[in-house]
Formats: C-alpha cells, sequence, structure tokens
C-alpha cells in the first residue's frame, strides 16, 4: 500500500514538473512571439498556460496531504492532553476524507454538467471545459486517498495520524509559502 | 400574499449603464407585483462574474443575471452568429430586427432548452462597440495597422485583427490602465460608456473610431428552479413590465453612450466615426471569412440563414 | 445559518488544529448546504476562481524563488553586498539587509528570502563574533522584506481576492519596503556600535570587480520583473514566467548551483509549494461568496455607517486584530480569511484598498516573526539548528521597528500611495 501510494506520488510529482515546464516555455514563447514575430502569435497561449499550471499545481495536493505539509495550526493541541489531541487529530482526517471525498463527488457532477451543456472557452481553442475541470475531482479524490491512508494507519497501525511536522525536518519544501 | 425574493447577480458597479437600467425595470416589477416580489442585487461581481454566472443559474445557485451575448456562445455557441461579418457596422433598427426577431426567439429556445432557465424577454442594450487609441489617430481602417490591441480572444477578434492587421494582447480589465500608460497596447475595443465608467482618458486614450463592429446587449436570464417558483400572474407581470421596460431603456442606452462620447470629447478626446463607404468595404472583405468562420465558431447554417432573413425584413 | 455559530465552529476547528484549507472548507460546504444551494455550485466555485490569469503568475514567482536559492544566485547577490559594504562597523548584518532587499526584489516570498540568506549569513555573522541572536534576528527579520518589496505573492493574492491592479499594488510596497531597509540599517549600525563590532575582511580590488562581475546575472532578474512590467513590455504574469525561465536558465548555465537533471524535481517542489497556498485560497474565496451571499457584509457596513465609526479607529482595531491572528497563524490564512471580510468596509470609510494591502502586507511581515507561530522563526530555526527560542528573542527589537514602520504606514496613507498616484495618476 505505503509503496504503491510512493510510487504515485512520485508518478504525480513528475507529471507536475513536465506541466509547468511547459507552461514556462509556453510563457516565454508568447512574450518573443509578440516582439519577434506577431504574425505567430497564438490567442490561446494564456488560457493553455493557466490550464497547464492549475493543473500541476491541484496535483499537488494529495502528496501535501501524505507528508502532512497542507499548513495547519497545531501549536495549541500539541500541548492539549494526549488522548484529546488524539482525538481532534483523528476527527480531522475524518473530516479531510469526509470534505475531499464529498468535493470529488460533486466534482464528477460539475465535470458532468460542463460536458453535458458543453462549455467551450473562448478563444479559436473553443476548448472543452470539462477536460480542464477535470482535474478538480482528481485531485479531490487524490487527497481523499491520503487522508484514508492517513486514517488506516492511526486507527490500526498505531502510527501518529499527521507526520512530523515539516517545518523542523524538510524546510526546503516550504519556499512557496508567503 | 407570499413574498418571493429573486437574487440577482451583476458583474458591473452600481453606477454602470447596465445596472441602472436593471434597477430602473425591477423597481418597476416590484411596484406592479404590489410588493410581493423583492430583488436582492449582487453587483460588481460579488456573487459571480458574468462569464460564469449561467453555469451557476443552470445550476440553481444563482435566480437570475442578466449576461452579454457574448457571454452566452461558449455555452450556445449559435450566439455567436451575432458577431459574423454580416452584423458588422449595421445600425441598431437593424440589429434589433434580428434580435427581436426570429433569430433572437431561436437562441431564447435554445438556451431554454440546454440550460433549464427561462428567456424574460428582450434583450436590454449597452451599445456599439468603438475602437479607442493612444497616440494613432485612426480615420480608416488601415491606420489601425501594426497596432497592439487588447483582444477580446476567439476567432471573430482574430479575423478581424488579421484583417487590420494588428496584433492582440489579452489583459484582465482591472491591468487595461497601465496597459494603455506604458503602452502594452495602443489601444482597445469598448464602448464610449466603458471608457466613461473608467476615465480611461485619464489613462490615455485620445482618438476613437467608431466602426459598429459590435452592438453588445444583455440576456435577461432566470432560472427554472426560480422561475417556476413563481405564480402564473407574478410571471406574467415580469414578462410584460421587463419588456415594457426594455423599449425605454434602449433610448436611455443610446443616449448614455452619445453623452459618454460627449464627455470623451470634452477631455481632449478626438472621434471619428467611419465614413459608410470604408465599413461597406470592410465589411465586404471580412465577408470572404464568414463560411470559415460560421465552420470555426460551431454556428449551426440554419441559424445563419434565419439571421440573415431577418436582416433582409 | 447564524454567522455567530459558523465563526466560532470556524475558530474551534483551527485550534483544534485542523489542516487550514480544511477548515475554510468543511465550514464553506455546511453553510453551502445549510442554506439550500446546490453543493455542485462549490467545486464549480473553485474552478471558475482557478481560472485566473492573476493567479497563474504565483507558481511562477515560486519557481524563480526556488531556483534562485538553490542555483547559486544568493550566494551571488551577498558576495556583492559584501564587496560594497562588508568593511564598514556591521557590515556583515548590512549585507544581510543589502543583499535581501535585492533578493526580495526578484521573490515573492519572504519564507524564501529567509531561507535563502539564512544558510550563507547566519555563519559568516557567528565566525565574525556577533552575538548569535542578534545574527538570527537580522536575517528572519530582514527575510520578511520578500512580501513588500515587489515583487509579492501577499500583494498578488490580494489583487485576486479584491480585484486589484497588481503593478499597483507592487509599487506601494516600494517607499514602505526602502524605509523598513534604513530603519533596519540604522538599527544595525547603532547596536553594532554599542557592542563594538568589527567589520568584515576587506576585498581586493580583483576580488571585488569579480563579485561584481558575478553578480551581473543576478541582478538582471530584479531588471526583467519591475523593469518589465513598468515599462509595459510585459503583463505581471509573462514576467513572472520570464523571471522562472531565466532564474532556471542562470542557475543551470552559470552558477551551476544545479544540474538539468534536477530541474523537474525543483519544478515539482516549488508546484507543490503553490499547492498550499492555492487550497487556502479556493477555500477563502468560497467562504468570501458566503459572507457577501448571506449580507453579512451589509450588516457590517451599515454598523461602521450607524455607528460613525472613523478610518482611524478602523485600522486601529484591525491592526490589532491582525497582530493577534498572526501570532497563531500562517500569513496565506490571515490575508485570506481577513481580506473578504473588511473588503466591503473600505469604501464606506473611505480607505484606499491599495494603502489598506501595504498594511496587510506588513502585518504579515510582523506575524512572520512572532511566536508561537511565526514561519521566519522556524526557517531560521531549521537553516541553522539553532532554537526557535532564541531566534525569537533576536527578532523582538526588530519586531518592534516594525511596529512603528507599520504605524507610519496605516496613519500616512501617502507613503504608500506616492508612487501609484505619480505612475498611474489613480
Ligand atoms: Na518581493
Ligand atoms: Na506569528
Amino acid at each position: 500500500m505505503g509503496t504503491i501510494l510512493n510510487a504515485l506520488s512520485r508518478f504525480e510529482a513528475l507529471i507536475m514538473g513536465c506541466l509547468a515546464a511547459v507552461a514556462i516555455l509556453l510563457a516565454v514563447y508568447e512574450v518573443a512571439a509578440r516582439y519577434l514575430m506577431p504574425s505567430m502569435l497564438t490567442d490561446w497561449g494564456g488560457e493553455v498556460i493557466v490550464y497547464l499550471m492549475i493543473c500541476a499545481v491541484l496535483l499537488g495536493g494529495g502528496s501535501l496531504v501524505s507528508s502532512g505539509q497542507h499548513v495547519r495550526a497545531d501549536l495549541f493541541i500539541r500541548k492539549a492532553p494526549k488522548p484529546l489531541r488524539r482525538a481532534a487529530e483523528i476527527s480531522s482526517l475524518v473530516a479531510g476524507l469526509a470534505y475531499c471525498g464529498i468535493i470529488a463527488w460533486y466534482g464528477v457532477d460539475m465535470v458532468e454538467f460542463a460536458r453535458m451543456i458543453d462549455i467551450r472557452s473562448d478563444s479559436s481553442l473553443q476548448f472543452p471545459q470539462w477536460i480542464f475541470y477535470s482535474v478538480l475531482p482528481i485531485a479531490f479524490a487524490s487527497m481523499a486517498l491520503r487522508f484514508a491512508l492517513l486514517l488506516w494507519r492511526a486507527l490500526f497501525l498505531g502510527q501518529a495520524a499527521y507526520p512530523a511536522d515539516p517545518l523542523h525536518g524538510h524546510p526546503g519544501q516550504s519556499a512557496g509559502v508567503a | 400574499a407570499e413574498e418571493y425574493i429573486i437574487d440577482i447577480s451583476l458583474d458591473t458597479g452600481p453606477t454602470h449603464l447596465r445596472n441602472v437600467l436593471v434597477h430602473e425595470i425591477t423597481d418597476r416589477i416590484e411596484e406592479a407585483s404590489d410588493g410581493r416580489l423583492k430583488f436582492n442585487f449582487f453587483e460588481g461581481g460579488s456573487q459571480y462574474n458574468d462569464r460564469d454566472v449561467t453555469t451557476a443559474l443552470a445550476q440553481g445557485a444563482m435566480d437570475m443575471a442578466v449576461p452579454g451575448h457574448w457571454n452566452l456562445a461558449r455555452i450556445v455557441p449559435n450566439y455567436n452568429v451575432l458577431g459574423l461579418p454580416m452584423f458588422y457596422g449595421l445600425p441598431r433598427e437593424d440589429q434589433y430586427k434580428a434580435t427581436d426577431g426570429e433569430t433572437g426567439a431561436a437562441l431564447a429556445r435554445e438556451t431554454e432548452n440546454k440550460l433549464d432557465v427561462t428567456v424574460l424577454g428582450n434583450w436590454m442594450d449597452l451599445g456599439f462597440g468603438a475602437m479607442f487609441f493612444t497616440e494613432t489617430q485612426v480615420d480608416a481602417p488601415e491606420d489601425i495597422k501594426g497596432l497592439k490591441m487588447r483582444s477580446p480572444g476567439g476567432p471573430i477578434a482574430v479575423s478581424r485583427f488579421g484583417k487590420f492587421g494588428a496584433t492582440g494582447v489579452s489583459i484582465p480589465f482591472p491591468d487595461v490602465p497601465q496597459a494603455l500608460q506604458k503602452g502594452t497596447i495602443d489601444g482597445m475595443m469598448t464602448t464610449f460608456e466603458s471608457v466613461r465608467s473608467a476615465k480611461l482618458w485619464d489613462s490615455g486614450l485620445k482618438h476613437s473610431y467608431s466602426d459598429f463592429h459590435a452592438f453588445y446587449q444583455y440576456v435577461p436570464l432566470i432560472s427554472a428552479h426560480a422561475w417556476n417558483e413563481l405564480p402564473e400572474d407574478l410571471q406574467q407581470i415580469m414578462r410584460t413590465t421587463w419588456n415594457e421596460g426594455v423599449t425605454s431603456a434602449r433610448e436611455t442606452a443610446a443616449k448614455a453612450q452619445a453623452e459618454a462620447a460627449d464627455e470623451a470629447a470634452r477631455h481632449g478626446m478626438r472621434n471619428v466615426a467611419a465614413k459608410a463607404e470604408d465599413l461597406d468595404a470592410l465589411r465586404g472583405d471580412l465577408m470572404a471569412d464568414q463560411p470559415q468562420l460560421v465552420k470555426e465558431l460551431r454556428i449551426d447554417p440554419a441559424m445563419v440563414e434565419l439571421a440573415r432573413k431577418d436582416l433582409a425584413s | 445559518m447564524s454567522p455567530v455559530f459558523a465563526l466560532s465552529g470556524f475558530m474551534a476547528l483551527l485550534i483544534a488544529g485542523f489542516p487550514v484549507f480544511l477548515v475554510l472548507g468543511i465550514v464553506s460546504l455546511v453553510l453551502f448546504a445549510t442554506e439550500g444551494r446546490p453543493l455542485v455550485a462549490m467545486p464549480q466555485l473553485f474552478i471558475d476562481h482557478l481560472k485566473s490569469d492573476t493567479l497563474v503568475s504565483v507558481p511562477f514567482f515560486v519557481i524563480a524563488a526556488t531556483f534562485m536559492q538553490r542555483g547559486g544566485i544568493a550566494k551571488a547577490l551577498v558576495d556583492f553586498a559584501y564587496g560594497w559594504i562588508g568593511g564598514v562597523r556591521g557590515g556583515i548584518a548590512l549585507v544581510c539587509v543589502l543583499a535581501t532587499m535585492v533578493f526580495s526584489a526578484i521573490s515573492g516570498s519572504s519564507v524564501a528570502t529567509a531561507m535563502a540568506m539564512g544558510a550563507l549569513l547566519v555563519p559568516a555573522m557567528q565566525s565574525t563574533g556577533y552575538d548569535n541572536r542578534f545574527s538570527l534576528g537580522v536575517v528572519a527579520s530582514s527575510g520578511t522584506l520578500g512580501i513588500l518589496i515587489p515583487p509579492s505573492l501577499a500583494m498578488i493574492l490580494f489583487a485576486v481576492v479584491a480585484g486589484e491592479s497588481v503593478p499597483q499594488l507592487f509599487l506601494a510596497g516600494v517607499v514602505p519596503g526602502l524605509l523598513q531597509v534604513a530603519f533596519f540599517a540604522i538599527w544595525i549600525v547603532y547596536f553594532s556600535r554599542r557592542r563594538g563590532y568589527v567589520g568584515g575582511k576587506p576585498m581586493s580590488r580583483t576580488e571585488f570587480w569579480a563579485v561584481n562581475r558575478r553578480a551581473l546575472p543576478a541582478m538582471l532578474l530584479p531588471v526583467i520583473i519591475l523593469g518589465g512590467i513598468y515599462s509595459g513590455l510585459v503583463t505581471v504574469n509573462e514576467a513572472a514566467a520570464t523571471a522562472a525561465f531565466v532564474s532556471i536558465l542562470v542557475s543551470l548555465v552559470f552558477y551551476k548551483g544545479c544540474t538539468l537533471s534536477e530541474v523537474p524535481s525543483i519544478l515539482a517542489d516549488s508546484v507543490k509549494a503553490t499547492a498550499v497556498i492555492f487550497f487556502i485560497t479556493i477555500g477563502a474565496l468560497a467562504f468570501g461568496h458566503w459572507i457577501t451571499s448571506e449580507g453579512l457584509a451589509k450588516h457590517m457596513v451599515d454598523y461602521v455607517v450607524e455607528n460613525d465609526l472613523s478610518a482611524w479607529h478602523f485600522l486601529l482595531v484591525i491592526n490589532a486584530v491582525m497582530f493577534l491572528l498572526g501570532m497563531f497563524l500562517e500569513t496565506v490564512a490571515v490575508i485570506l480569511i481577513v481580506v473578504p471580510l473588511v473588503l466591503p468596509l473600505l469604501a464606506p470609510l473611505g480607505i484606499d484598498p491599495v494603502h489598506f494591502a501595504v498594511i496587510i502586507v506588513i502585518n504579515m511581515e510582523i506575524a512572520l516573526l512572532t511566536p508561537p507561530v511565526g514561519l521566519n522563526l522556524f526557517i531560521m530555526s531549521s537553516t541553522t539548528g539553532a532554537p526557535v527560542d532564541d531566534v525569537a528573542r533576536g527578532v523582538f527589537p526588530f519586531i518592534l521597528i516594525l511596529v512603528v514602520l507599520l504605524a507610519l504606514v496605516t496613519f500616512i496613507p501617502q507613503l504608500s500611495l506616492f508612487l501609484p498616484e505619480l505612475i498611474y495618476g489613480r
């Protein structure tokens, strides 16, 4: 189970890296084209950059759950008596599973709806929006899966509900927090 | 009697022409309903942008909206028919022939079937689009060649910019003033009223060229969820009062656009109206692209035929 | 549902240590459900807001910052600053402020800025005999400049929620940012004199020119970003993407701080760091959606108008509230919780949103330094191995300086609005 999820995280990271790289190249191409060869300018570049980057970013949600890197204020609860702390952490995992599951579920509805009424983008690409929308239920389902795994480990394997505070562990990961 | 509240979303601010006009009409409806009907406004996009509000109506998350017809085209591509070269540069009396005629009715039917909404009645006007420039005085279409213009995107704009030889740049609206000042763009397409409400002459717009390239109208939509809750007499009141209101709102809008052009002139803008022969020549030129656009924009050829008949009537 | 109930449930979940994105999400979901709204509207709201030209600049800026930090650009800037002012009394501490200022003109994140500078400068100061806590304090608190001097992720998030113009917000941070640099420098010189700190070993002439040459590609980045935006050559988005591109290129080719095969994984790390921000952002936008739909905003405006509150009172109260929230919460969360709530009040009170953005950002700089939850304290502790407590003591004088800066900026709107008015005539 753990190895499968690790493989999934690595796979997600690979996709995220590639999507971001293409987005950067496309953005630089757009700027260059505007000044060097206006006739080669697309009217869909900006739109595609958004699709690529937003998909990349959303796909990061799952591994953030596994590694406990979603920001939380755990200061009070860490000082609370142990049973209380455990109860709070377990319930936050349950809540995470429920919330991400619900959003993924209704996210599928949203995708189906967009497909049914066939929403397209404004550019000459006329890109079917349901394809872009799909990343949202996928991302939330991937987070729900990770919450479920953390819950399983906490309840049945007696592990800590949340992995260690990443800021004290690998600070290189949180460079993006403002 | 029971009271009904209709939540209405407009992404423009309370002083925008559309909001003023919609408030006028909904006030009349409230009055005609003897206080049984109330409208609850969410303005300035505090709930939804026009881009997204149609989906919200269809999903039942919002009761009413009055989005521009161009906003509906991403779901009902046949609305694109109004952007085709055949409409280029026509006076508003001609535009009404289509939007109040068979074309508008067919579009309404399609919208209602597809989106689970009701088209309340006739469309409300914003007015004609014109082209605005910072430093370039444009007296004829060829003067636009080589300029960087803010682009709304889409095949229609691409085709038009191609004919003019201009480059399209996409810029979010809040950034338009500095893009104009800094020369990221040399101009934009919009209406005089929008220039006035954003005081864009302060950002360096000095010239305008009225080529009537688009006639902007708003389509009144109510979600089926909200509409079906209303008793029949209230539905009737809403429909008739709306259409009465639109008749006078159209005159108000035309006057407001003219006044906005005057105000722009007072702030030093040099307004040029396109010559009729230039417009005819340009329309003829653009018409060559029309079959290709119809295909690219996924417009039903039957709709194009309907519009042609309406315009010829 | 009653707002009081919603807000207390909200606080309870935060205190119970639920992830912030989850707290905002659950509360919004419950509110949507109890109002009888179709739940499909919530993911729809998320994706509608994510499809934004403004938001997409955030990952680009984060990528640029990550490569600058790992790719040797930070080191080049520190050497450059050392060449110029390393020799004066308290020189290495001043180098930190100067190099951080330049780094901040490329990085939009305070945490990334502190992280990049900490690893390089704290050991240097300690080996020159500077007080340990002072050294930690200088780096941790200079790092906060990352969100005040443009570009700034905090300002971009404010722009997204408030519908403001990013370039104007960026400009508003310039004068307060330079003031912060000046105040910090004055304090450092005073403190160093009192302690009798020496300067660093002066560089030889050849060394001096070498570090200047070596810093050139790094100095190119602020020129690309700020020069590009304010000359009108590129939009904010394009500037961010270009900065990301150039920082990857410069790291690979010039400073050789990373290899081509490392690029995808560094990209993925940066994107993941952005995900932390975006999941909170969409939750906050859903929460803000509820606040306007419930008419809560209208009630607050009515309250302000009826009680004839002055802008002065409001700003005093909001500063106190943000100081408290900032002690316990991460900055992105504070911005995204506070902005939707107070936004409707700004116009009735006659407060310019651009001015207010700067006030929020300085509050967030303080929040990064105040215990118990101050990210820059943690960063400094984990990059140097010093206890968080020591860092917290070290930043204390700098927090006081920032509070003075906050007071000045709050009650002299011109400090923020001068440049935007000059350039854009708002
Ligand atoms: Na910065
Ligand atoms: Na803090």
